[in-house]
Parts: C-alpha cells; structure tokens; sequence
C-alpha cells in the first residue's frame, strides 16, 4: 500500500471525478445511438448518477493500488508507468471503463464479468431516461393541451418554431424531422376544427409531441401561456 | 420517407393512435407490419386491445390512446445478430 499523503489523495478523487464523467458520457452516446432524440440531460436520472458514481468509487479504489511501477495487475492492464500520483489517477479515471467492461469469460455468447454489470446498468439507465421523458411529454401534454387548442395557428407556428430550431442539426436529421412532419400534416383530421374532437385533440397532442421529441422542450420558449411540468 | 420504426427509434413508446397521426402508412397497413413485428419479437404491445390489434378498424387504431408500442431492443438485436 501506499503513504497516503494529499498528492495521493488528489489522485484518487481525480480518478473518481474522470470516471464519473466518462461513464456519464458514455450512457449519453449509448442513448443518442438508441434513441435519436432524447432532449434531456443524462445526469438528470438518478440511475445514471448511481451508476456513474459506483464506477467512480471503482476507479479511486483502483486507483489506490497502483504504483506507476507496471508491477501489479492494475498497473499492466492500463499499461500505467507514471510516478505522478495526479496524472496517474486521470488515466485510471478515463481508462475505467476498460478496467470495469474486462471480460472474466463468457457463457452461450454472454459476457461474465464487469461487462454484464456495466451493460445492464447502462440499460437501467437508459430506461429510466426514456421513462421520464415519456412522463415528461405526457405532462406537457396534459398541462397545456387545452392552451393549444385555444392557440392562434398553433399548427403554423409550432412548426416554424421547429424548424427553426434544427437550422443547426445535420441535413439527415431534418430530413427525417421533415417527414415526420409531412406525415403527421397528411394525417390531419379532415372534419371542421373543433377543440372537443378527439381526433383534434389527438392530432394537436401529437404535434406537440413531435416538437418536444425533436426540439426539446426550448422550442416553446417565449409561448408564456405553455406551462412547464416540473421537472423531479 | 421516414418508416414508423425510425418513429418508435425517435420517440420510444408512443400511443398507437400517435404512432398512426405519425405513421406514412394506412391503419391497416400498420397494424398488420406491427403484428407481423410484434410476431419476431421485434416490437412490444402492451394495453387492453394488444391482443386483437388485426381486429381493430381505422377508427378504432385512431382512437387507441391506451394501446402502447415500443421497439424491443432485445428483440431487435437479436435479429441483427
């Protein structure tokens, strides 16, 4: 073991602070690739703080039993040989996820070993994620759908706003909004508007759906009568 | 044109009556790719009229609030593996 002294120490709680944020990034691209749009952040999920910080709490704990020397099993899996205490726990802390995803062995093509917690936690994560944003635009829906069916052009102005607001996406990615769009467009309802119709109010709550899935919940900055769902 | 499984990809769970404001495809189009889907494991139904998706009329897919669709992504690796 070591002398525990505040170089050391700093060491440590770099590695957990890398560790946390590199699990927190991985989880982010994991949900990007899954889903394409999820509009809130990752560490808005309990789930994903606890798992990050378990990982963390791993990388300091690893962290303690290195040398810099390349003389134990923790040194040579990162291929570490670097005296400075500091510079030793950020490699530990963004090299984590190679420490804690090493295969032990495998069973019928499933992995045994820190991968299939990793990967498991990851998936907790990710549902947690999708259902509160589910719950989210569910909420959203249910504070203000009656505003929107009262709204001036609510169709009209919630697509401009949407539309503006993926100027800076990539071509694809508006492509593909832009069909989303044409689609729901085709689907409108072809009785006269009437806010107690099911259908409209249906069709209404999808366009606000689609806004919040592609936009996030800033494309209705500046609507002052859209109530915001608190956010737990 | 965007298919209704990039839909479900983008969204997550969403109410079949959405799915269908959503969809390029007839309701009845879509409900049988969705019993077909639903059939390999790829997509999950759940609510009170999952088990009787091919009975239901275009009104009545239009009106499915309750009934939910979801991608199952076990199901879906499965199938690319």
């Amino acid at each position: 073991m070591h002398d525990v002294n505040a170089t050391f120490i700093l060491g440590a709680v770099l590695a957990l602070i890398l560790a946390v944020a590199t699990v927190l990034y991985d989880c982010h691209v994991a949900v990007q690739e899954r889903l394409k749009r999820v509009p809130m952040l990752i560490f808005q999920v309990p789930a994903a703080l606890f798992l990050s910080l378990a990982c963390g709490l791993t990388a300091a704990i690893a962290f303690s039993f290195t040398t810099g020397k390349g003389d134990n099993l923790i040194d040579s899996v990162l291929g570490l040989q670097q005296p400075n205490p500091l510079i030793r726990g950020a490699i530990v802390g963004l090299t984590v996820l190679v420490l804690i995803r090493s295969k032990i062995s495998s069973f019928k093509g499933a992995e045994i070993g820190g991968e299939l917690l990793y990967n498991s936690g990851r998936t907790v994560v990710m549902q947690s994620l999708n259902r509160k944003w589910r719950a989210y635009k569910s909420k959203f829906n249910e504070l203000n759908l009656a505003t929107a069916l009262a709204f001036q052009d609510y169709e009209g102005r919630l697509l401009t706003e949407l539309r503006d607001s993926l100027r800076t996406q990539s071509e694809d990615f508006r492509n593909f909004v832009e069909s989303q769009i044409k689609n729901v467009v085709q689907n409108r309802p072809q009785s006269a508007f009437s806010a107690t119709q099911p259908e409209w109010q249906t069709y209404y709550r999808t366009l606000t759906t689609l806004a919040l899935d592609y936009s996030g919940p800033d494309v209705f900055d500046g609507w002052i009568q859209f109530k915001r769902p608190a956010r737990r | 044109m965007a298919s209704w499984m990039d839909v479900l990809q983008s969204s997550g769970p969403i109410s079949l009556n959405e799915l269908n404001l959503r969809s390029s495809e007839t309701p009845e189009e879509l409900v049988r790719q969705l019993e077909n889907l639903r059939k390999k494991g790829l997509v999950i139904v759940t609510g009170p009229k999952k088990d009787s998706l091919s009975n239901l009329s275009s009104e009545e897919v239009a009106q499915s609030s309750d009934t939910m669709v979801e991608l199952s992504w076990s199901g879906l690796k499965r199938s690319l593996s």
